[in-house]
């Protein structure tokens, strides 16, 4: 009997994405300007894995974790990480564009505002990432340089 | 009996103190002095990155004092390292007080 108990209990699956006790709360709906001058929608990447980044030329740590967003985006891209870089004030278009060129970014990036971040979150700390999954929902907001090791164990189990 | 008891007491104490030996002397301190912290987000990206870095132990960012005081152990790593890791978090370490 008692086996059959345990046999039982160690059956029960439980999907991977279930988190106990944890609501999710939809991402609101984003629309911006690309660098380009294009309108940016959050909502044509639904499906997807969002990173959304939120960060300034004028900010070392969001200069710094740059070039493994792009290491990111480039290795995972195909998983359905999609990497999305939103400005924040002040910021000067010129210098956007001059930087992302620089870095080869390989990632969509908009102009945001201070308005734009305190959608997710209230603080002033940046790097800021978002994490949204694929149904849309904000699982995780991540501040400061985003490490490997969060990357691991806080976005990739959602690919 | 009586004998072997203390014998193994003693043992055990001996261990303990080397021990506790060994751990204080693994254990350093330094104070990084740091440019261009402007906020507290910029402290905790620092502070972030240190904590995630094999022997350290502790560590206290402040972006008004512009410094990063350190604990950890220097048979695992070093304070060049540490000034390593700050410098990769985009702001440039200026010595040590």
């Amino acid at each position: 009997m008692l086996r059959r108990i345990i046999f039982v209990l160690l059956t029960i699956s439980v999907p991977q994405d279930f988190t106990f006790g944890q609501n999710l709360r939809k991402a609101p709906s984003l629309e911006l300007k690309d660098l380009r001058g294009r309108t940016f929608r959050l909502s044509d990447y639904k499906g997807k894995v969002v990173l959304l980044n939120f960060w300034a030329t004028w900010c070392p740590p969001c200069r710094a974790e740059m070039p493994d967003l792009v290491g990111m985006q480039r290795v995972y891209g195909s998983r359905g990480l999609q990497v999305i870089g939103i400005t924040y004030p002040p910021q000067e278009r010129g210098e956007v564009r001059r930087f992302i060129r620089k870095l080869k970014v390989n990632y969509p990036v908009a102009f945001g505002t201070k308005e734009t971040k305190a959608l997710f979150d209230q603080g002033e700390t940046l790097p800021l990432s978002v994490v949204i999954d694929r149904e849309g929902n904000i699982r995780d907001l991540i501040e400061g340089i985003l490490l490997p090791e969060e990357f691991e164990e806080r976005i990739k189990p959602l690919l | 009996m009586h004998k072997g008891k203390t014998t193994a007491l003693v043992a055990f104490a001996l261990v303990l103190a080397f021990s506790s030996l060994v751990v204080s002397a693994a254990s350093a301190t330094v104070t990084i002095r740091v440019e261009g912290m402007h906020c507290g987000g910029c402290a905790s990206s620092v502070e972030k990155k240190l904590k995630a870095t094999d022997g350290v132990e502790e560590v206290r960012v402040s972006f008004e004092k512009k410094e990063a005081w350190i604990k950890f152990d220097d048979k695992k790593t070093t304070v060049a390292r540490l000034r390593e890791v700050i410098n990769s978090t985009g702001f440039k370490t200026v010595g040590e007080k």
